[in-house]
Order: structure tokens, then C-alpha cells, then sequence
């Protein structure tokens, strides 16, 4: 299992060039090229506004924010799962005649999703700059800021242990590409992207609430994900989840779901070469 | 020096994951017939059978074999990408492939992105991949073509290229598995001319070929491979004679 992280870390290179790769191959040809990973959001969040509005009759910019907060990073987690069931089988010409540590293919999968981070940070930023200046909020600018990149290492190694699982299974059973999208959809419903915390505060019990944020590991990581951006105690409404030391039980699940992955995956890729 | 030491060499493919459209489905049913009837339903299959190789500097092995005797399974194992189920495999030195036609090509990137796509996987630094870029594309003869589409290329195109790459590693080994016959005649002379030279430099090779003269050219050693197993070892005018026997 640690070789295994060792060997792919010795062909870093390798990882850097299959993203730089991906980057270049998904946005070649179009005519805005990398800004569709600004936009993907954006209008989902519109969508996703305007269906609210209607539902609640009374929102406020700050929902829109939230929405975009929870669709970037419900979209990190979604679109890195939903790649990384098919990853050894897109990779196979290269599994065939390249003697290369397994793991450099769901690593490359999953890291590739940052650059969509990025430029959905970015458009929140712009979004909540451009909206309170507009509406005339003060901005509220945290230092828990400077936590947003313990979160990112966090969810990335809870992304990539369970992108190993899959990418295990994907490998040998084509339908798990099916089955992980509709467990996706699925997520989409039963976490915090677009729904309203304040929805869940307020109709379900405390004890609802704690088993929930415990059950749900990614439900935990949307909220703090929200918490640490500019404006985001506004956006959740001041809400606390109701488990004590949630953080650390949240890094556990983190590195738990990581090594657990990957070993999971290191036992079962010895032979990937031959079963493609 | 020796360059490959194959000892005691199994490879297994199980037939259960050979199939291409398994499904959980199938794989569910499968277990359960086997459960019911307690006996296994897929056999699994051994390619290779306990293969015992030994290459020193400046051999040049060929490997006879009617189809499915495990000729590629054995260059692939031994380029370290069938991992072996039983007994090892080591290689000392670099080790170029020239496993199939467009030895991991992808076939969107054009040629050129293609060259640096092999030169990150064999470990080159952006440096030496700069550098060798050039010599390939002279050596591979493929001029403007260079900058389409893989899939845009013809096979004698690919092999080529392939070719042109495996050359520029400088490899210590080198592993050929029926490709070159691709080429046009004046490709399969310069690639015979890299061969000889590279046995005259004392490299270790080993291809697998159905063309007798080639054997007979180059090969210093010859083996005889059926059904996993080695049949034959020895000069290559014996066991060719042996090998058209058995057919």
C-alpha cells in the first residue's frame, strides 16, 4: 500500500502531464474554452435560484451563494466519482504497454478536478463581491479563510479513497459506472448542496441532526466547506453541526476512507493489465 | 552482465475476468453456480508454465511459437506489465518495448504530443524530451503528418514512430513482438540495420516473429514455446527445422 503511494509518487511527472493533458483535450476546440469550468456552475446555480424563489417566494441574494458554494463543492466530489469508475479503462493503451504503478490513474482522475475548484472559487468570489456591492451587504471576510486549504487536502484524500474503491471495481465490472451515477444523483438529494441548512435546523430534531452529520461524512464537509468562505457564516446562518469535535471526526473519515481505498486498490491492481 | 533472469515463471489469466462484458451481474451468477455445485465453473488458465530464461549482454533471443503458445505473454512479462502469479521476473538496464502497433499511443493527441506523452512515461525530463523529439521525427520520416492525429496515421506510420521512440530510449533491452513487418521495405531494412548494430553493440533483444530469415539473421539463441511451456532451446537452424516439423 505505501509502495504503492511511493511508486506513484515517483511518476508525479506522469500525473502532472495526464491533467495538463485532460485540461488541453477537454477544452480544445471551444470556443470559451477553460471559462466553461466558470460558467458549469454559474448556470446550475441559476437554475437552481430561480426554482427556489419560486418554492420559497421570499430569498435573498444569499441563497444564490449558497447554491454556488454547495453545487462547487458537491461538483468536486461528484464529477471525480463519476470519472474515476471508467479511469482504468479510458487509460488501458497505456496500462498495456507501460509498466506504470496503477494508482497514477485515479490520482490523475481525481487531481484534475482542482482546476474546476479553482475557477469555481473564483466565481464565487466574484459572484459575492459583485452581489453585496450591488445590494449594498457588508462583506464579512473570516479567518477561517486561511482553513479552506486544510478542507481541500481533507476532502481530496476522502475523494480519492473512495475514487480508489471504484476505480478498483470500474476496472473489472462495466456497470459500475452506472450504479456510481445513480448513487450520485442520489447524493445530489440527501446532501446540502442546494437545500437550505436552515430548512433542517428548523423541521428536524437535534438528535435527527447529529446522525445525519455522523452517517454523512460529505453532508459535514459541504457545511464546513461554506463555513470557511468570505461571507460563509451568513450563507449557513450562523448554524453549528451538533456533534462536538465534528473537524477531527471529519479528517478521521478522511484518512480512514484513504487508506482503506488504497489498499483496497493496491491488493486488486497487481493484475489490472491482464483482466483489460 | 545478465540482463533478464526469468525463473520459475507462471502467468494466470483467470477466464472469469477474460471476458470483456462482465457484469455484477454475471459475476453474482457465476459465484452462485459455483457455491451450488461447489466446484469452480471458471478454470483459470495458465499461460506461461513455469518458464526458466536467462539473457546475458549481446544475446539475441527469438521466440517460436504457433499462436497462443504465449510469446507475447512472455515479452509482456518481461517488459513488467503482466505481473507474474508465481516465480519472478528481473530486468538490469533500460528496457524499450515494441509490444504491438502504436506501443501506447493515444490516438487523439497528434504526433508530436504523442512523442512527449511516451517521453513523461519512460521518465525523460521536459529537457531530454525537447531534445529528442527532433531525431525521432527525422528517424520515423514522417514529416508534416507529425503534428496530426494519431488516428489520422497508417499502420506502417505508427510502427514507424513506435520504432523511432524505442530507438531513442537507448535502451539495454529491447523487446519486439512482430511489429516491424509492418513497415514498407525501406523501413524494415533501417530497422534491420538498428538491430544488427544494436547486437553488434552487445544489447540484449528479444523478439518474437514468424519470419524464419529474420531468426536466422539476427538470433543467436532460439525458443521454442507451445502451450505455455518451452519445447525447444537451442541455434536457430535446429529448432526452426524442429518448430516446421511439428506443424
Amino acid at each position: 500500500m505505501i509502495h504503492e503511494l511511493i511508486q506513484s509518487f515517483r511518476h508525479r511527472r506522469v500525473i502532472q502531464y495526464f491533467i495538463a493533458k485532460e485540461i488541453k483535450v477537454n477544452y480544445r476546440n471551444k470556443v470559451l474554452g477553460n471559462l466553461w469550468a466558470l460558467f458549469d456552475p454559474l448556470l446550475m446555480m441559476l437554475v437552481l435560484f430561480f426554482v427556489f424563489s419560486i418554492l420559497r417566494q421570499q430569498s435573498t441574494v444569499l441563497d444564490s451563494l449558497y447554491i454556488l458554494a454547495g453545487l462547487v463543492g458537491w461538483d468536486l466530489f461528484a464529477k471525480s466519482l463519476a470519472t474515476s469508475a471508467l479511469c482504468i479503462q479510458k487509460y488501458q493503451y497505456i496500462i498495456h504497454k507501460f509498466p506504470l504503478p496503477m494508482s497514477v490513474f485515479p490520482l490523475a482522475t481525481v487531481l484534475y478536478r482542482l482546476n474546476d475548484l479553482i475557477w469555481g472559487l473564483a466565481a464565487y468570489s466574484l459572484l459575492y463581491v459583485l452581489l453585496c456591492s450591488f445590494n449594498g451587504i457588508a462583506m464579512v471576510f473570516s479567518w477561517k479563510i486561511i482553513l479552506l486549504p486544510v478542507w481541500v487536502l481533507a476532502y481530496m484524500m476522502l475523494i480519492l479513497g473512495i475514487s480508489f474503491i471504484l476505480s478498483r471495481l470500474g476496472a473489472l465490472f462495466h456497470d459500475m459506472e452506472h450504479i456510481t451515477n445513480i448513487l450520485l444523483r442520489m447524493g445530489f438529494f440527501l446532501n446540502p448542496v442546494f437545500i437550505p441548512i436552515s430548512l433542517l435546523a428548523e423541521n428536524q430534531s437535534l438528535q435527527f441532526q447529529k446522525l445525519y452529520f455522523l452517517l454523512n461524512p460529505v453532508a459535514g464537509y459541504l457545511i464546513t466547506f461554506r463555513s470557511c468562505l468570505p461571507g460563509g457564516k451568513t450563507l449557513i446562518g450562523g448554524y453549528v453541526i451538533p456533534v462536538p469535535y465534528y473537524n477531527l471526526y471529519l479528517a478521521v473519515w478522511a484518512v480512514v476512507l484513504f487508506f482503506g481505498g488504497l489498499w483496497f486498490f493496491a491488493r486488486g491492481s497487481r493484475h489490472f493489465s491482464k483482466y483489460l | 552482465m545478465e540482463r533478464i533472469v526469468v525463473k520459475d515463471l507462471w502467468i494466470k489469466f483467470n477466464i472469469r475476468f477474460y471476458d470483456r462484458e462482465m457484469t455484477f451481474r454475471r459475476y453474482i451468477a457465476q459465484h452462485l453456480r459455483e457455491w451450488t455445485r461447489h466446484a469452480s465453473t471458471a478454470p483459470e488458465f495458465y499461460a506461461l508454465k513455469g518458464l526458466d530464461i536467462a539473457l546475458q549482454d549481446g544475446d539475441v533471443l527469438g521466440i517460436l511459437g504457433r499462436n497462443g503458445a504465449g510469446k507475447t505473454t512472455l515479452l509482456m512479462s518481461m517488459a513488467g506489465i503482466y505481473k507474474p502469479d508465481r516465480g519472478f521476473v528481473t530486468t538490469h538496464g533500460k528496457v524499450g518495448t515494441l509490444l504491438s502497433l502504436g506501443a501506447g499511443f493515444d490516438r487523439e493527441l497528434t504526433g508530436f504530443e504523442n512523442i512527449r506523452l511516451y517521453g513523461t512515461l519512460m521518465g525523460w525530463s521536459p529537457r531530454q524530451i525537447e531534445k529528442k523529439t527532433e531525431s525521432v521525427i527525422e528517424f520515423a520520416d514522417l514529416d508534416e503528418f507529425i503534428n496530426a492525429p494519431l488516428r489520422t496515421y497508417s499502420n506502417g506510420m505508427r510502427a514507424r514512430l513506435g520504432f523511432s521512440l524505442a530507438v531513442q530510449l537507448e535502451p539495454d533491452i529491447l523487446l519486439i513482438d512482430e511489429v516491424i513487418e509492418a513497415g514498407d521495405a525501406a523501413f524494415r531494412k533501417k530497422s534491420g540495420n538498428l538491430i544488427e548494430l544494436y547486437r553488434n553493440q552487445g544489447k540484449t533483444i528479444v523478439t518474437a516473429t514468424h519470419n524464419h530469415n529474420r531468426i536466422r539473421q539476427y538470433c543467436n539463441r532460439v525458443l521454442l514455446l507451445d502451450h505455455g511451456r518451452v519445447l525447444a532451446e537451442g541455434p536457430p537452424d535446429e529448432i526452426i527445422a524442429q518448430y516446421l516439423e511439428q506443424e
